[in-house]
C-alpha cells in the first residue's frame, strides 16, 4: 500500500486556499513547492510543472535517455563472449534448461554466430568493449553497465513500450512523464520533457513512446522538430507582428480578468491567464535552443556534426546538452526507425548492420559525455543508453550468407552514466552465450526503479491513482540496483 | 486513506455464505432500492426528486443551494451539455424572451431530440470502449471498418436505445436468435455484428499463439467489467484484488465466458495485426445509397487525381521563378521500397558536370563539380542508404531510360550525354575527389594540368566514352556514330543496343572529349560478375551533361523489380522544386489551403484505395467458434498463475462475480435443445446477467456515468471504479433512486438526461453567495453550485468551427482527416501516407469523426487532453499548459478559422466597429458585450493591423477564441 499517493484522477475544483500564489510565476526555480505529498493534487492542477522536492537527495537534476530502436546486439557491443566464436556455425554446445520464447527459438535449427568484431579492455575497470564503439569505450570508467535485463515481450512494439513506459501495453505514462510529474520543471519557459527524434522517422509505436498516458497532458513529451521552428505552434500566425500579438494578448488578458470577476476562487482560470504569458515567453526563448550556429567548431567536431554518418545523431546529442543547460528535466533521444535499414534489428547481417548503426552513434554519444563532463554537467545529468531487447547468440535456420541475430527479451544490455552512477561498475551478468542472466535476475522494473532513484524519486512513492489502482512506473515495484550507485 | 463509506466486501461474505442466513451486503452490492424521498425545509426549491436528495444533504450541513443561473447561462449550458455545440444567437434570444413557463423543459426536449446529441454523447462512450481506428504497436495498421461501430454508438444514443439492449448487443449481438431444430445457425443482424466490434477494439500486436489469446480475452474481461459493472476486475488477473472482493479465480471464471470467441482470419493482403472482418451489410437508413455514391465519387477522384495534381502544380509554378535542377539517386522496388536522395544544385543546364554520389552504407552524399552540396538532400522518400549490395538479385546494368528493375526501358527518357560512369567500392575521400576533379578538369575542361587517369584504388567499374570497346589499342569511332556497344574497362561487361531506334550516338562533351549522347535511347548489359554488386557502400561517379525538362534516368543496376539508379531532375533542386517547397512549412510561398490541397492530390492513389476498402459492407467483429468438427470446441479456462499465459492452474467454469452473486457457482448456460452448438450462448448468458435489473451495479454505474458527464463529477467520483479506492459515494440514496427510475423507464438514457437537466440542482449558477459553502465542502461534492467546466478537446474544435461558420454538419461515415499542423505528420510517421489530408469541407465534420490513430494523437486535441484510447477511459482531464495556449493562438487551425469568423462578423455587422464587437460576442459567447467591453475591443480594433492584408477584425476574433469564456461553460 502506498501511503504517499501523490495524486488521483478524481476531478474537483480547488479553492483559493489551495492556490500557491507564487507557484505559477514562471522563470527559474523560484517556486520551491512542497515535496510530493497527498495534497499535491491541488498544486498539480494549478501549476503542473512547479518544481517539487525529490523524495531523497541525488545529484542528477536532468536525465538524457537515449533509445536505440530495434534491439542492440549486446554481444557485438558491450558483452564479450569469445565462446561464440568457437562455436560459430554450430548449435549452442549446451542448450540451457529454459522455458518460454527462448526455448522456442532453440528448438528450431540454429547456428551460433560469433561476433565479427574485436574486443579490447578499456579503462581502469578493464571493461571489454567491441571495436565498434572506440569512442564510448574511452568513458567506461564513468559508465555502469547493466547486463541480462529481462523485458516482458519479444516483439518490438510491446517491448519498446515496456522499456519506455514500464508496461508492454500502450496507455501508460513514459519515464519522462513520471519524472516530470515527480519533480516538475526548473525552467517554466520550456516544456519539462522534450523528445528529439531520429530525423529519418519514428520508432515503433510512434508517439506512444513518449506518451503521458493517464497522467495530465502537461507531462507529455514535447517533440522538438527536426527543422524550422523547434516546437509546434511557436510561430505567430502569418502576418502578425510581435507588437500586434502583444496587443492581442493584452486585450485577451483584460477579457480573461473580467471573466474572472466574481470567480476568484477558480484557480484553473487564473492558471490559464498565466499560461498565456508563459506561452508568450516560450515563443521568445525556445527558438534559441535549436540555434546551434554559435556552437564552437571544436564542439561541432566533438559531436561529429561535420561528418555525414554522425551528423544526425550528433545534432540530437548536442541539442540534448543545450536542453540540460536550459533546465529541461528530461530529454528522450531516439535513434533508429522502426523497420528497415535504420533499425538496429539486425536479423540478417549483424556485421553490416552494427557497422552502420554504431558509426552513427559512437562518436556523438562519446561527444555528449565528454562535453557534459567538461562543462561540469555530467554530475547533474543522468545519461541512459537503452534499447528494447537484446539479441540471441545464434541465428535460426543456419548462418546464411550474412549471419544475423534474433530477438532476445532475456538479455537486454543498458548502461548509465552521470549523477550518482558509480563509474566502472556493473549490475547483472549473462551466461557464457549472452543468452540470459545468471545469478540475480534483473527485470526492467528494477532498472526503472534505479533511474527514478538516481533522479531522487522512489518508485513506490511516485504513484498516481488511476482506474482503481495506485499506478507507478514499476507496476509491482522494482528493486534499485544499489551496486551501480556510488 | 479516504474516510467515506467503506465497502465491506465480498471476501468476507463469500466465506460465510454457506453458513447461515443471507450474507449482509454493503452498497453497491445491495439490490437497488428507491427508498424514501428525504424531507426538506425549502421544498419550494426542489423541482424534482433529485433536488430533494441534494437539498437534504445541503440542509444537513446548513447550506443553501446557489441561485438559479441566468437564462442566458442556462441556454448555453444546455447546448454544450447536450449537443456539444454553442447556440446560435437567435436561439438564445428566442429562449430568453420566451414567456412559456415550460420553455426550459421544451428546450431540453428539443436538444435531446436533436441529431447532434448522439454525436456528443457517443464520444463519451467511445472513450469507454477504447475506440480507435488503428491497431497500435508496430506499424499501427489501419482497422478499416472500426468506424461502423462509432456510427452504431451515435445511432444508439440518438434513438435512445434501451441501455440493457445496448449492453446485450455489444457483448452478444451474434447470439440473439434461438437455434431450433435443424438448419444452420441463424444469420446475425448487421447492426448486431457491428455492435460486437466493442469486444475487439483493444490494441493488438502480432499474434503469438496462446499468449495473444490469453491477453485478448483478459482484456475483454477487464474492460467489460469496468465499463458495465464499475469494477476493476483486471487487478485480479495476477493476484486477488487487494481492495475489492475479487479473487483471481473470479477473474478467470468471468474470462471463461469469452473462451469460445473466434476472430476471423485476416483477409488476403492484410497484416496479421488487423484480423479479419465479418459481413455486415449497410443497415442504417440511406447508408447503402450513401456508400454507393461515395464509391463512385472516389472512383472518379482516383481517375482525375493525376490530372488535377498536374494542373495544380502547373498553377503553382509562377510562385517559384526560375526552375533549377538537381542530381539524384533512387532505390526502389521489392524490399527496398522507394527512396530518393536529391542534391540541391542546378545540373540540367546542358553543360558538363562531375557528380560524385557516395554512400557510406547509411546515407548519401553528393559532390558536384568538387563541391559538397550540403546535408544529403531529401526531396522525398527517406533518403535511405541502399547500395547495390542491397538489391536481392541484380542481373543487369543499363543506361538511359528507367526500367524500374525490369531491365526493359519504359520510364522517362534521358536527354544528354554521358562521358564516363565510374563505380568505386568505398565513399571517396576528399583527396580522391580532388584527384578526380583534376582529371575531369583536364579531360573535359581543357585545363593544362591534371592526371591522365582517375584514381584507380577501389575502382570496380568504368564506362569511358573515350574508349568504347575498352581496348586502348583500338581507336574510338568518330562523333555522330551510333553506339551499339559500350564496354566497361574494368570487368569487360558490355552494354548493348541492337534496336536502331534506341541507339545513342557518340558526341562531344564540353566540346572536348567524347561522350555517348542519349535522346530517349537505352543500353543494357549483364551484371554477372560485376564485383561492386556485393559492396555495402561505395561511390558512383558520373561525368555527364543534360538538357532535361523532366526527370531523366542514368546508370541503373537492377533485377527482379529492384534497382538503384542515378537520375537528373530539373525540378529537384532543393530551393526550386514546387513539391519540396509545398512540403516545407517554413516558407511563406503558399497558403495552408494550397499545401493541404497538394497533399490531398498527391496521395489520392493510396487513400482512395483505403477508403474504398473502408466502404466494404463488413465490420471488425467477432463471433463464437462453431465448435467441432468445424472449429475448436469449448476450451477449458484455467486460472493462470500470476497472470502468466504459460502457467496454468486450476480449471474453472464460467461464473459471475462472487462479490455480486454471493456464491461462486457456475453460471447456467442455456444451449439449444439439441446441443448442436455447445460453443454458443456463453456471452449472451453473461450479457443477460449484466443487463438485468437485478444486477446491483449495472444501472447504478450507468446512471453515475451520466451524472458525471453532466456535472463533471460523479456521485461516485471514479465512474469505472465502484470499489474501495473509488473514494466512496457521496449520495447513495440519490444514485439508487436514479438507478431505479432508469430501469423503470425501460433503461432510457434520455429519461435520465431529462430528469437531471430539469432539476433545480442542475439549474444552479456556478457561484454561490454563501462563502461558507466553500469552507464546508471545498470540492463541491454536495453540489451547492453548478461546476464550471472546460469543454473537452472535441467540443473546443467543434465550437471553433461552429462559430467560424464552417462546421460541416454531415453526420456519420468514414473517418475524417483534418490537416495536421506543419510537418508533424512527417515527424511521427510510420507510413507517411497514413494520414489523408482533407483541407476541404470533408475534413471539417465534427471531431468525433476524426481518424483515431493510436500512434498519433492530433496535436491540437491532445493539448486539450484528448486521448486516442488504448484502454477504457472514464473521464477526461483538464490541463492548463502554455502549449495549449500556443495551439489556440498560433496554431494553423484556430488562426485560419479566425479569418472565417471575421468574415462572418463582417457580413453580419458591416463596418461599424461597435456593431462588429457586438456580433462577435453574440456568436462566440451567446451574449452581447458590456459597454466597457465594447470600448476595450473597439480600441483593439482601431489599434490593430490585421496583417497580410487582413482586416483588423481578425485580431478581435482571434482574441475571442482564446478567452476563457469561449471554452468554459458556466
Amino acid at each position: 500500500m502506498t501511503g504517499n499517493t501523490a495524486s488521483s484522477d478524481r476531478p474537483g475544483r480547488f479553492s483559493r486556499r489551495n492556490f500557491l500564489s507564487s507557484s505559477f510565476n514562471g522563470f527559474g526555480a523560484l517556486a520551491l513547492g512542497g515535496a510530493l505529498s497527498s495534497d499535491l493534487r491541488a498544486d498539480v492542477r494549478v501549476n503542473p510543472l512547479e518544481v517539487r522536492l525529490p523524495h531523497h537527495q541525488r545529484k542528477a537534476k536532468h536525465c538524457i535517455f537515449m533509445f536505440f530502436g530495434g534491439g542492440v546486439s549486446q554481444m557485438d557491443s558491450f558483452e564479450y563472449k569469445p565462446v561464440l566464436n568457437k562455436l560459430h556455425g554450430k548449435p549452442l554446445s549446451r542448450i540451457p534448461e529454459i522455458s518460454g520464447e527462448l526455448q522456442g527459438r532453440l528448438s528450431f535449427p540454429h547456428a551460433t554466430v560469433g561476433s565479427p568484431f574485436k574486443f579490447q579492455r578499456y579503462g581502469e575497470s578493464g571493461k571489454y568493449i567491441s571495436d565498434r564503439f572506440p569512442h564510448i569505450a574511452r568513458h567506461v570508467d564513468d559508465i555502469a553497465f547493466i547486463h541480462g535485463i529481462k523485458t516482458d515481450n519479444q516483439n518490438h512494439g510491446p517491448s519498446t513500450l515496456h522499456v519506455t513506459t514500464g508496461d508492454q501495453f500502450p496507455g501508460s505514462p513514459s519515464i519522462g512523464s513520471w519524472v516530470s510529474y515527480g519533480l516538475g520543471s526548473p525552467n517554466q519557459d520550456m516544456p519539462s520533457y522534450v523528445v528529439i527524434q531520429d530525423p529519418r522517422g519514428a520508432p515503433t509505436n510512434g508517439a506512444a513512446v513518449w506518451s503521458n498516458g493517464y497522467l495530465p497532458a502537461a507531462y507529455q513529451g514535447t517533440l522538438l522538430r527536426p527543422k524550422g521552428v523547434p516546437i509546434l505552434n511557436l510561430q505567430r500566425p502569418a502576418g502578425v507582428s510581435a507588437t500586434q500579438q502583444r496587443k492581442e494578448f493584452d486585450a485577451l488578458k483584460w477579457l480573461n480578468r473580467k471573466h474572472l470577476d466574481g470567480k476568484s476562487d477558480d484557480t484553473e482560470l487564473e492558471a490559464r491567464i498565466s499560461a498565456y504569458e508563459l506561452a508568450f515567453r516560450m515563443q521568445m526563448e525556445a527558438p534559441e535552443i535549436v540555434d546551434i550556429s554559435r556552437e564552437k567548431e571544436s564542439t561541432r567536431e566533438l559531436y561529429g556534426l561535420n561528418h555525414g554518418p554522425t551528423a544526425g545523431f550528433g545534432r540530437q546529442c548536442l541539442l540534448a546538452r543545450r536542453l540540460v543547460e536550459r533546465g529541461v528535466r528530461y530529454s528522450l533521444l531516439v535513434h533508429g526507425v522502426q523497420i528497415g535499414g535504420y533499425s538496429w534489428d539486425d536479423h540478417g547481417d549483424v556485421k553490416g548492420g552494427m557497422i552502420r548503426h554504431s558509426r552513427e552513434v559512437d562518436k556523438p554519444v562519446s561527444g555528449l559525455l565528454t562535453d557534459l563532463k567538461q562543462r561540469g554537467l555530467l554530475e547533474e545529468t543522468l545519461v541512459v543508453w537503452a534499447s528494447e531487447m537484446g539479441r540471441t547468440p545464434f541465428r535460426n535456420g543456419g548462418l546464411g550468407s550474412k549471419p544475423g541475430r534474433e530477438h532476445n527479451s532475456y538479455a537486454l544490455c543498458m548502461w548509465m552514466a552521470g549523477g550518482d552512477v558509480k563509474g566502472g561498475s556493473k549490475a547483472g551478468e549473462t551466461d557464457e552465450f549472452s543468452l540470459r542472466s545468471v545469478g540475480k535476475p534483473i527485470h526492467m522494473r528494477d532498472v526503472h526503479a534505479t533511474i527514478l532513484d538516481l533522479m531522487g524519486l522512489e518508485d513506490e512513492r511516485l504513484t498516481y491513482l488511476y482506474a482503481g489502482r495506485n499506478r507507478r512506473l514499476t507496476d509491482i515495484g522494482g528493486k534499485t540496483l544499489e551496486e551501480i550507485i556510488s | 486513506m479516504r474516510s467515506l463509506p467503506v465497502l465491506v466486501l465480498a471476501l468476507g461474505f463469500i466465506h460465510s455464505s454457506g453458513l447461515c442466513e443471507e450474507p449482509k451486503r454493503e452498497w453497491p452490492f445491495t439490490q437497488v432500492q428507491p427508498g424514501q424521498l428525504p424531507e426538506v425545509k425549502n421544498s419550494g426549491w426542489a423541482g424534482n426528486e433529485i433536488d430533494r436528495f441534494i437539498l437534504a444533504r445541503l440542509e444537513s450541513k446548513g447550506l443553501a443551494p446557489a441561485e438559479e443561473a441566468s437564462r442566458r447561462a442556462l441556454v448555453r449550458r444546455l447546448y454544450f451539455d447536450l449537443i456539444g455545440l454553442p447556440p446560435e444567437p437567435a436561439a438564445v434570444e428566442a429562449f430568453i424572451v420566451d414567456k412559456d413557463p415550460k420553455a426550459y423543459g421544451k428546450l431540453v426536449d428539443r436538444l435531446l431530440a436533436d441529431k447532434r446529441y448522439g454525436e456528443r454523447w457517443a464520444r463519451f462512450w467511445l472513450d469507454l470502449a477504447r475506440y480507435a481506428d488503428t491497431a497500435g504497436y508496430e506499424g499501427d495498421p489501419d482497422l478499416p471498418h472500426a468506424w461502423r461501430y462509432r456510427d452504431y454508438v451515435i445511432d444508439a444514443f440518438n434513438s435512445d436505445k434501451p441501455y440493457n439492449l445496448f449492453i446485450r448487443e455489444q457483448l452478444a449481438g451474434d447470439e440473439f436468435s434461438d437455434v431450433m431444430g435443424a438448419g444452420d445457425l441463424p444469420g446475425v443482424k448487421p447492426e448486431h455484428v457491428v455492435a460486437l466490434t466493442f469486444l475487439r477494439l483493444a490494441p493488438f500486436t502480432e499474434p503469438r499463439g496462446d499468449e495473444t489469446r490469453h491477453e485478448l480475452l483478459s482484456e475483454m474481461t477487464s474492460t467489460v467489467s469496468s465499463v458495465f459493472l464499475g469494477l476493476t476486475v483486471g487487478c485480479a488477473k495476477c493476484h486477488d484484488h487487494k481492495y475489492d472482493g475479487i479473487p483471481t479465480r473470479d477473474f478467470y471464471r468471468m474470462k471463461a465466458f469469452f473462451s469460445t470467441v473466434q476472430i476471423p482470419r485476416p483477409e488476403p493482403g492484410d497484416g496479421f495485426q488487423i484480423g479479419g472482418p465479418l459481413p455486415a451489410g449497410f443497415y442504417r437508413p440511406g447508408e447503402k445509397k450513401w456508400a454507393e455514391n461515395l464509391r463512385s465519387t472516389l472512383d472518379s477522384d482516383l481517375k482525375n487525381s493525376k490530372k488535377l495534381l498536374g494542373e495544380f502544380l502547373q498553377s503553382m509554378k509562377p510562385r517559384l521563378g526560375d526552375v533549377g535542377s538537381g542530381a539524384a539517386v533512387q532505390a526502389g522496388g521489392g524490399p527496398l521500397g522507394n527512396n530518393y536522395a536529391f542534391e540541391k544544385r542546378a545540373v540540367s543546364d546542358g553543360k558538363p558536370h562531375l557528380t560524385v554520389l557516395s554512400s557510406d552504407g547509411g546515407r548519401w552524399s553528393f559532390f558536384t563539380d568538387g563541391k559538397n552540396t550540403g546535408v544529403p538532400g531529401t526531396l522525398s522518400g527517406s533518403n535511405s542508404g541502399h547500395w547495390f549490395g542491397d538489391i536481392p538479385g541484380p542481373n543487369f546494368i543499363s543506361l538511359g531510360k528507367h526500367t524500374q528493375g525490369s531491365g526493359n526501358p519504359g520510364g522517362n527518357p534521358y536527354r544528354g550525354a554521358f562521358g564516363e560512369i565510374l563505380v568505386y567500392d568505398h565513399p571517396l575521400a576528399e583527396g580522391e575527389r580532388a584527384a578526380l576533379q583534376e582529371y575531369y578538369g583536364r579531360k573535359y575542361g581543357g585545363k593544362a594540368a591534371g592526371p591522365a587517369e582517375p584514381p584507380r584504388a577501389g575502382l570496380r567499374y568504368w564506362l569511358d566514352a573515350s574508349d568504347l570497346d575498352a581496348n586502348p589499342e583500338s581507336p574510338n569511332p568518330a562523333a555522330g556514330t551510333p553506339v551499339s556497344a559500350w564496354k566497361d574497362r574494368i570487368t569487360g561487361l558490355e552494354l548493348v543496343q541492337a534496336d536502331g531506334k534506341l541507339q545513342p550516338k557518340l558526341a562531344m562533351l564540353g566540346g572536348r572529349a567524347p561522350a555517348v549522347s542519349f535522346d530517349d535511347d537505352f543500353m543494357r548489359g549483364p551484371a554477372k560478375g560485376a564485383s561492386f554488386l556485393k559492396d555495402q557502400a561505395g561511390s558512383i561517379v558520373s561525368i555527364y551533361g543534360s538538357d532535361l525538362s523532366a526527370e531523366g534516368y542514368g546508370f541503373e543496376v537492377g533485377g527482379g523489380g529492384c534497382y538503384l539508379t542515378t537520375a537528373v531532375n530539373p525540378s529537384a533542386s532543393g530551393a526550386r522544386s514546387i513539391e519540396n517547397l509545398l512540403n516545407d512549412f517554413s516558407n511563406g510561398l503558399f497558403t495552408a489551403e494550397e499545401r493541404y490541397r497538394y497533399r490531398y492530390l498527391q496521395t489520392r492513389d493510396k487513400f482512395v484505395k483505403q477508403h474504398l476498402k473502408r466502404l466494404k459492407p463488413v465490420a471488425m467483429s467477432l463471433r463464437h467458434s462453431y465448435g467441432p468438427p468445424y472449429e475448436p470446441g469449448v476450451q477449458a479456462t484455467h486460472i493462470m498463475i500470476r497472470g502468466e499465459y504459460d502457467n496454468p492452474g486450476e480449471v474453472v467454469r464460467p461464473g459471475f462475480l462472487s462479490c455480486i452473486t454471493g456464491d461462486d457457482k457456475p453460471a447456467k448456460i442455456r444451449l439449444d435443445p439439441f446441443k448442436r452448438w455447445p460453443t454458443r450462448s456463453r456471452r449472451m448468458t453473461l450479457a443477460n446477467w449484466i443487463a438485468s435489473s437485478k444486477n446491483p451495479l449495472t444501472a447504478r454505474v450507468m446512471v453515475n456515468r451520466l451524472w458525471h458527464w453532466h456535472f463533471g463529477r460523479g456521485i461516485v467520483a471514479t465512474p469505472s471504479d465502484f470499489g474501495k479506492l473509488s473514494g466512496g459515494v457521496v449520495n447513495p440514496e440519490l444514485l439508487d433512486w436514479l438507478a431505479d427510475r432508469f430501469v423503470k423507464a425501460r433503461w432510457s438514457v434520455k429519461s435520465v438526461h431529462r430528469l437531471i437537466c430539469n432539476s433545480s440542482t442542475y439549474r444552479q449558477a456556478t457561484v454561490n453567495r454563501d462563502a461558507r459553502a466553500a469552507e464546508v465542502d471545498p470540492e463541491n461534492k454536495l453540489l451547492w453550485r453548478f461546476n464550471r467546466r472546460r469543454l473537452e478537446a472535441e467540443a473546443v474544435r467543434d465550437s471553433v468551427l461552429a462559430v467560424s461558420g464552417r462546421l460541416n454538419p454531415e453526420q456519420f461515415g468514414l473517418p475524417i482527416f483534418p490537416p495536421l499542423p506543419g510537418s508533424i505528420e512527417e515527424a511521427v510517421k510510420w507510413d507517411k501516407s497514413k494520414w489523408d489530408t482533407q483541407g476541404g469541407n470533408e475534413g471539417r465534420k465534427r471531431s468525433i469523426y476524426i481518424y483515431q490513430q493510436r500512434t498519433l494523437n492530433m496535436p491540437f486535441l491532445q493539448s486539450f487532453d484528448s486521448t486516442v484510447c488504448d484502454t477504457s477511459r472514464d473521464q477526461r482531464r483538464t490541463s492548463v499548459t502554455p502549449l495549449q495556449s500556443l495551439a489556440m493562438y498560433n496554431g494553423d487551425f484556430v488562426s485560419r478559422e479566425a479569418d472565417f469568423f471575421a468574415q462572418r462578423v463582417r457580413e453580419l455587422a458591416g463596418d461599424d466597429p461597435a456593431r462588429r464587437v457586438e456580433q462577435a460576442f453574440l456568436l462566440a459567447f451567446a451574449r452581447p458585450p458590456k459597454p466597457q467591453e465594447t470600448a476595450r475591443m473597439v480600441e483593439l480594433l482601431s489599434s490593430s493591423e490585421g496583417g497580410a492584408g487582413k482586416d483588423s477584425l481578425v485580431a478581435l476574433c482571434r482574441v475571442l477564441f482564446n478567452t476563457s469564456e469561449f471554452i468554459y461553460i458556466d
